[in-house]
């Protein structure tokens, strides 16, 4: 009778029909109920195959259901957020979450090329100090001016010269004959 | 066989899209094509028939009320099954308390518990006409014609696709799939008288 529906049904248990036949399909066994008893009929027999138990659902299986879901209150319906607009919002989202974490980084990396640029500037000074201190520590006093011993010691003269407040004592009171006293102001 | 599975993952996307968007009947052809499934899986923890189906119902509801929350992340019928498993285990869990408050003798509880077809609170006359029916469909199937006996179970006990049935026994897949139609049909034509 249905002979080519039947064959259609076979298929559809076996997943060897495309997306439109098997909704077509489906809406036919869901408008004729000898259509349901026999894809309920095959379905039995597979699983007798398999398991050596017979299981066949009444034929008002779905009829029920489908009576409690028209009887559901609004509340328990499903929410209208479909899932595959979920994924294309969670998509963008996704998108912009990479958006935004490529430009921190950006960001982070540049920041860290400046710092270290800094760090290289400040740390070749400190390096470049240290140098010129070592130099000078390992010179004498002398050389950390650039100038000569020679010129060092006369500036040593003068300078004793200029402050020298020493006084010769010949006789006078209170103090001892030829007595030199100098007193040098020490800067 | 992938591309005919993720067919059927886009046909369930696409009727739960319907449902999601208010149209109910969308619901009715998810149950039509997963109802044989989840009663096999519930009847896997819960042995009487009846209440399989009951529990089976039950979980197709909640997970119609839930369907809001499913986002797709998972295909359909995983989730699906998700929801028939805990429903079963709750029946069950219920069904325990329930029992307690009877104070069952422990001796009955142990012959019961050891009796696997007595679990299901079967009739003898059930298990007679099941066992009938089981004994029908094997005899049904040895005596097939020898091509039809070998698509049918390669299909069934393999799970081979037609294409793989058509290589391994070397004919057209539409030949393969005639000889499983026809198979179907001939146990089929044994089983139905069994069932009115």
């Amino acid at each position: 009778m249905h002979e080519d529906l039947n064959q259609k049904i076979s298929q559809f248990l076996d997943n060897e029909l495309d997306q439109d036949e098997a909704l077509s399909i489906l809406q036919k066994i869901q408008l004729q109920p000898d259509l349901k008893d026999k894809i309920n009929r095959y379905e039995a027999i597979s699983h007798v195959l398999k398991t050596d138990v017979f299981l066949y659902p009444s034929s008002d299986f779905s009829a029920k259901i489908n009576q409690q879901i028209l009887q559901e209150p609004y509340y328990l319906l499903p929410r209208s957020h479909p899932f595959t607009e979920n994924k294309l919002f969670k998509h963008s989202n996704k998108i912009l979450v990479v958006a935004a974490s490529i430009a921190v980084v950006a960001i982070i990396t540049a920041q860290g090329v400046n710092y270290s640029d800094n760090k290289i500037k400040t740390s070749s000074t400190v390096q470049l100090a240290q140098t010129q201190a070592i130099e000078q520590v390992s010179k004498p006093s002398a050389y950390r001016y650039g100038n000569e011993p020679s010129s060092v010691n006369a500036r040593i003269n003068d300078y004793l010269q200029a402050h020298n407040s020493s006084v010769y004592t010949n006789g006078e009171v209170n103090f001892r004959p030829f007595a030199r006293v100098s007193a040098y102001s020490q800067e | 066989m992938n591309s005919q599975i993720r067919a059927s993952e886009q046909l369930d996307q696409d009727l739960v899209l319907r449902v999601q968007q208010g149209d109910k009947s969308a619901y009715d052809l998810l149950v039509i094509k997963y109802q044989h499934k989840i009663i096999q899986l519930v009847n896997r923890y819960i042995k009487d028939p009846s209440e399989a189906q009951d529990v089976a119902q039950e979980a197709f509801i909640k997970a119609y009320r839930a369907l809001g929350n499913f986002r797709g992340e998972s295909a359909f019928y995983t989730w699906l099954y998700r929801i028939a498993i805990n429903t079963a285990k709750n029946y069950l869990v219920s069904r325990a308390r329930r029992n307690s408050d009877y104070q069952v003798d422990i001796q009955d509880a142990e012959q019961i518990e050891n009796a696997p077809q007595l679990q299901g609170m079967e009739t003898p006359d059930r298990l007679l006409s099941n066992q009938e029916i089981v004994e029908t469909i094997k005899s049904a199937i040895e005596n097939l014609p020898e091509e039809m006996r070998v698509a049918i179970m390669l299909r069934e006990f393999e799970g081979l696709s037609y294409e793989e049935i058509s290589v391994a026994m070397d004919c057209p897949v539409g030949t393969v799939r005639s000889r499983i139609f026809r198979a179907r049909e001939a146990i089929d034509s044994k089983l139905t008288p069994l069932l009115d």
